[in-house]
This record gives C-alpha cells, structure tokens and sequence, in this order.
C-alpha cells in the first residue's frame, strides 16, 4: 500500500469549514459513492446498525441550521468567542464561518446508529458509537479523496428532538453525528496543531514512558 | 490523491482477529507513529483530550485478556489488540448496502 498517499490522506483531512465551495453543488452519486465506502469501516459484530439521512432540501437546511445556532451560543458565547479570536483566530474564525453559513452547504450528512443511549454503562455506549464513528470518519476520508470537505458537527443534537421531527426520525435512532459537507476550494491542507500523541502515550502504567 | 490507494484502504482495513500474526512483536515505534497519524483526525474544539495506554507487559496483557474473557458474552470493544497481520487479500466485507440504508431528507425518502 502506498504509504505516502495513506498518510497523507490521514494528517490532512480536516474539518472543513472556511474553505467550503458553497456555489458548487456536490452530485449525489458522490455522496452514494462515499456512503458505500466508509461503511466498510471495521464494527463491533457485523451488525450493520448505520442509517443516513442526506438533507439537500433548502428549506430543511434552513431549520437545521437555525437549530444549530441557537445550540452553537451555548457552546460559544460572545465572550467564549471574543476570548477565540485572541488565543485560537484562526479556528474560532472558521467556527464563525460555519455558523453563519450551515444552511448553505449543498448536503447536511446525518450519520445514525440503530440504538438508544439512555440507560447504558459507560462501555456499552463506547459499543453504541462504536457502530457509526469510525463510519462517519471513513466517510469524511473519502469525500475528502474527491475534492469534498466535511466538517464534524454534534452540537445541533442538543436539539435532537427537533431534529428527529424534521427528518422523521424514528425513536430508536442516534443521530450522532452531522456533516455538512462541499466541495473545498485549493487543496494544500496541512497537518494540524496537535499535543504530540507521544506525550500522552502511556506504556503499560498511566505515567510511563517509553 | 492516488483515489484506488484511497478506496483500497478504506474498504480493507478490516478488524483482524483469526490472522493476526501473535508470534512477531510490533515495535513500539511503529505504534507511536500511527499514534502521531491518528490523532490528526478532528477533534472537537482542538480540545486535544487524548490519552493512550499501550500495554505490552504479557503479566498486564494477561489480566486483560481474562476481564475480556469473563465479559466477552457482552461482546464490547474496549480496546484494540494490535498485531502484524498475516497475508495482504483483505477484501471488502459483506455489509447492507449503504443506498439501502440512505434517505434524502427525511426518513424513508429515497432519491
């Protein structure tokens, strides 16, 4: 396997959220596509448990994105984001971009898992997300190889009521995870601002290094 | 982006369980590596809240595997045992199609 490409492929596929081309539209096909690839992504015990909902309807885009704003001023009050421009600018500005255009992405991706998190012991919820993350994220590493940028959103299922009332979600779903996703403009991403994972590797006992 | 390499990778990387080869120590080095790729993922907020333990120890390993016995009818993944593999024919796995499982913009709606 080329290397090169795979890790290339894996330190540079970001959250897109200031470089999104909201003037292109992205062809469902594309989605089709991606969404068949990254449900290869290993699971627990083969139980197929994913389920997608693609919002391309402008006036759904239109709610949820009203849904996210109002969770998003929780998140990030003025203060929280007056204190972002001073010590993280240029995350905190790609924050602001999304907020202000979530609706405008050409496709809202809904990764759900077949399942309900109320009642589960810590390590039977790590099984419940365990069913759609590493999907979401395969997804986001395809779309990403085409030209696509996604950025990685929660943050409106503080709403999530209100969002399976839009989609008609039924009950035993998980909405967990929400992608809008475009085409991204220039293609020259780079490695992120990371803790080293060497300095938060332990071996064998919390503490000790190699 | 070479996409067949991509797509390659992404539709073979398989949980590997029957073929991980026990007998061939993988270097610590090479898990610290993939540690450094892996946390280039998002992550919410950069917050960077990560923390590995890598257990090589085979007393440590050991008591691991048997919590991991005792429970195993529950079936849970908590943590990912790591070895070489043997052979390089992994292919896509048999899954629902996700088309069966995509609706365009409400439940049940197909495009």
């Amino acid at each position: 396997m080329d290397l090169v490409t795979v890790d290339k492929l894996l330190t540079t596929t970001r959250s897109v959220r200031a470089r999104l081309d909201l003037t292109r539209l992205v062809p469902p096909e594309l989605i089709e596509e991606c969404l068949e690839i990254a449900v290869q992504a290993p699971q627990g015990s083969g139980n197929c448990r994913y389920q997608f909902i693609v919002v391309t309807d402008a006036a759904k885009r239109r709610e949820l994105a009203d849904l996210y704003r109002k969770a998003f001023v929780q998140f990030y009050p003025p203060e929280a984001i007056a204190k972002g421009m001073q010590t993280q600018p240029r995350d905190t500005a790609s924050w602001i971009a999304l907020h202000d255009h979530f609706e405008d992405a050409p496709a809202l991706i809904i990764a759900c898992t077949e399942g309900r998190p109320e009642n589960r012991s810590p390590e039977r919820l790590a099984g419940l997300y365990g069913n759609i993350l590493p999907i979401a994220w395969s997804l986001m590493l395809a779309l990403r190889a085409r030209g696509v940028g996604a950025a990685w959103t929660t943050i409106v299922f503080t709403y999530e009521k209100e969002v399976a009332e839009i989609l008609q979600l039924p009950e035993n779903l998980t909405p967990s995870v929400c992608l809008p996703v475009a085409y991204f403009t220039g293609d020259d991403f780079k490695p992120a601002k990371r803790v080293p994972a060497r300095e938060r590797t332990h071996w064998n006992t919390w503490g000790a290094r190699r | 982006m070479d996409r067949a390499s991509v797509d390659q990778l992404l539709t073979t990387t398989r949980t590997v369980r029957k073929r991980l080869d026990l007998r061939r120590p993988v270097e610590p080095a090479v898990i610290q590596e993939c540690l450094e790729l892996a946390i280039q993922a998002p992550n919410g907020g950069n917050q960077n809240r990560y923390h590995f333990v890598v257990v090589t120890d085979p007393v440590k390993r050991a008591a691991v595997g048997a919590i991991y016995k005792k429970v195993f009818s529950r079936r849970q993944v908590v943590h990912l045992g790591v070895a070489y593999y043997t052979g390089t024919d992994f292919k896509p796995g048999p899954r629902i199609p996700a088309r069966a499982r995509t609706y365009w913009d409400g439940w049940g709606q197909q495009r």
